[in-house]
């Protein structure tokens, strides 16, 4: 036979080139060209055990009598570390047991590989121990339901520790008083420990939920959650959220949303909260008692400041529920920004040079923010005017020409809440006579 | 098979390949060349891969398995120095003959380790994209071999027997399934490089 050189690291005993007796092997491949062993090397007993954590274990190893190898020239390896001889036993001219005690949780999920070897160190046979602990009770069930479609649910395992094992989870579902019992197919939806049920969900009847946990081990099946879907419904952030100045009104912003469009004919009771910050602070303000308006003004805020806002829905009372519903993401963060009446209205005295370096380092900060913030937009051309007879233009097309006509920024595709800012620089200067400059 | 110039050779009549100019042969074999060093790092990678989730002895360096027979692994026919001296026309020959059968020993394992190892999804990840490298390098495979007018392999038969029964067993047959890949990826690589000395861009 022509023996694959450079191929496998063949261990000696595991590859002699002999034929054990019985019928030779049918070839299935044109391409293999030496012997193997139609019978393994080795047989250990007992295969792919599975375990208490603690537990003992007596397992046998034994060869091959073609491969001439005696029982006292075995040794056994558990997870690549060679056990102590004291723990062997010949049982007889080819078979060797080692005793196993006060077995450790398994190290890897595929099983602890116990290994029996011949003197020489190469393999003859193994087998996948499975220690682990059975499951305990999965705890902590909560689920919620968007806009009343469907309902998710997560829970935590009921071990502290882990079980080293691995263990599955079957989240399982049945309307309270009569049908048969569901099991939910969509899992980690919602982290690890979560599912997802999609669809066919009746509203006004109770539901039993439950989770089933198990493993090699055994199974445990947590307390049975009792719940109506129409108590632990969520929804979608409100949406047009806008935030506009009230007037003149240094210290107030008026925030406008309407109710989320999934629950628009059923929100009587939803209860509303805002929540806003100033531009470069992370801590953020609460309202809290909106109730069911879809409209708050927001008072003793800073002048000439702008704020980033965001609103949130709890439908909570919906079809008459009297359970507190489950509070929507915020919506995305609309910014506006107060007024600042230092600025006496038409009236605008050109201040010294200084004040107007200060002013164009704060605008080209500002057009560095804008244009990268404008997406699509290829005129966008903005405009700064210093001294009404100089003006520097910044745009994507042409850059320091000096000299032509104004004319207004092109709006595109910007975040309407983001340009507060630059609409009222563009107001205030453009509302001067182009005879100075004056800072915001 | 060895008049690479000549144009759809008969035994080719089922190949989907028209026949290419010299420079199309030319970028083909060049994206082929592209795509087995991208089967040989990720050959290595999926290897480190498999043995850190089977636990030791697999993962240790010094490993050192005993052959065992699995049904339907292609093994090399020659040795690695042997390779380098058949022509061009014999290495695709038994290029194809395995990448035909190693997508689905590869999908096989992947299969294997989702029950085995069910966390690991790096490992389960890296199993189904070998699987499809492998099956783009027969299609590529079969592309180059039709316009050069070298005869294809027949197709493989059907693979008899069952999976190992045991965990030990299924640990070693992925182990010894990735390091025929591995094998496989070089030698293809080594025969792309080859090639392309010929049909150069």
């Amino acid at each position: 036979f022509k023996k694959p050189e450079g191929f496998y690291p063949a261990s000696r005993a595991g590859l002699s080139g002999r034929r054990t007796g019985g019928q030779p092997r049918k070839r299935l491949l044109l391409d293999f060209p030496f012997c193997f062993f139609t019978a393994d090397p080795a047989v250990i007993a007992p295969q792919d055990p599975t375990l208490m954590i603690g537990s003992s274990l007596t397992a046998t190893c034994s060869v091959n009598s073609d491969l001439h190898l005696r029982a006292e020239d075995l040794y056994w390896t558990l997870n690549g570390r060679r056990l102590p001889p004291e723990s062997y036993k010949v049982l007889n001219g080819t078979t060797l047991s080692v005793a196993l005690a006060n077995l450790n949780g398994s190290r890897q999920q595929s099983g602890d590989n116990l290994v029996c070897h011949s003197r020489d160190g190469s393999i003859l046979a193994g087998s996948c121990l499975y220690v682990g602990l059975p499951p305990e009770k999965p705890v902590n069930i909560t689920c919620w339901s968007k806009n009343m479609k469907d309902l998710t649910c997560k829970w935590a395992p009921g071990t502290e520790g882990e079980t080293y094992l691995h263990t599955n989870y079957t989240l399982k579902y049945k309307l309270r008083w009569y049908g048969r019992d569901n099991t939910c197919q969509d899992y980690h939806t919602a982290g690890q420990y979560s599912c997802h049920i999609p669809k066919d969900l009746a509203l006004f009847t109770p539901y039993e939920i439950w989770v089933e946990a198990s493993n090699r081990l055994g199974m445990a099946v947590s307390e049975v959650f009792m719940l109506d879907i129409l108590d632990v419904v969520t929804t979608d952030p409100p949406a047009d959220v806008t935030v506009s100045r009230v007037g003149d009104l240094e210290d107030q912003l008026s925030v406008r949303w309407s109710s989320p469009p999934a629950l628009k004919d059923f929100l009587f009771q939803a209860k509303y909260q805002i929540q806003y910050r100033v531009e470069d602070s992370a801590e953020w303000k609460v309202v809290d008692d909106v109730g069911n308006q879809t409209s708050c003004r927001l008072a003793g805020l800073r002048p000439g400041t702008v704020y980033f806002v965001q609103v949130r829905c709890n439908p909570f009372g919906i079809y008459g529920s009297k359970k507190a519903g489950i509070w929507s993401d915020w919506s995305n963060p609309t910014a506006a920004s107060t007024p600042r009446s230092e600025r006496v209205p038409g009236v605008c005295d050109p201040k010294s040079g200084e004040q107007n370096s200060t002013l164009r380092r704060e605008l080209k900060q500002f057009f560095g923010w804008v244009k990268k913030h404008a997406y699509g937009c290829s005129n966008l051309s903005i405009k700064l005017y210093d001294q009404w007879r100089v003006w520097l233009q910044k745009s994507h097309k042409t850059r320091n020409q000096v000299g032509k006509d104004p004319s207004p920024i092109p709006y595109c595709s910007v975040p309407r809440g983001r340009w507060a800012g630059s609409v009222e620089l563009e107001r205030q200067i453009s509302s001067f006579p182009p005879v100075s400059a004056c800072s915001t | 098979f060895v008049n690479f110039l000549s144009p759809i050779n008969c035994n080719n009549l089922l190949s989907s390949s028209s026949p290419l100019s010299q420079q199309e042969v030319a970028v083909k074999i060049k994206q082929t060349h592209n795509l087995t060093v991208l089967l040989k790092q990720c050959s290595e990678q999926l290897l480190a891969e498999y043995v850190h989730h089977q636990g030791e002895p697999f993962n240790s360096p010094d490993f050192n398995p005993p052959a065992m027979a699995v049904p339907g692994l292609p093994s090399p026919p020659v040795p690695p120095e042997t390779w380098l001296a058949l022509s061009d026309g014999e290495r695709l020959w038994h290029l194809a003959k395995a990448y035909a059968v190693l997508p689905g020993l590869l999908g096989s394992m992947w299969r294997q380790q989702v029950e085995l190892n069910p966390l690991a999804s790096e490992l389960h990840q890296q199993l189904e994209a070998a699987a499809r490298q492998c099956r783009g390098l027969a299609g590529n495979l079969g592309s180059i071999m039709g316009s050069l007018g070298v005869p294809r392999p027949p197709p493989p038969s059907p693979v008899l027997g069952t999976a190992p029964a045991s965990t030990f067993l299924i640990k070693l047959s992925g182990y010894h399934m990735c390091r025929l890949h591995q094998d496989w990826a070089t030698r293809s690589h080594d025969a792309l490089v080859l090639l392309g000395t010929k049909y150069p861009l």
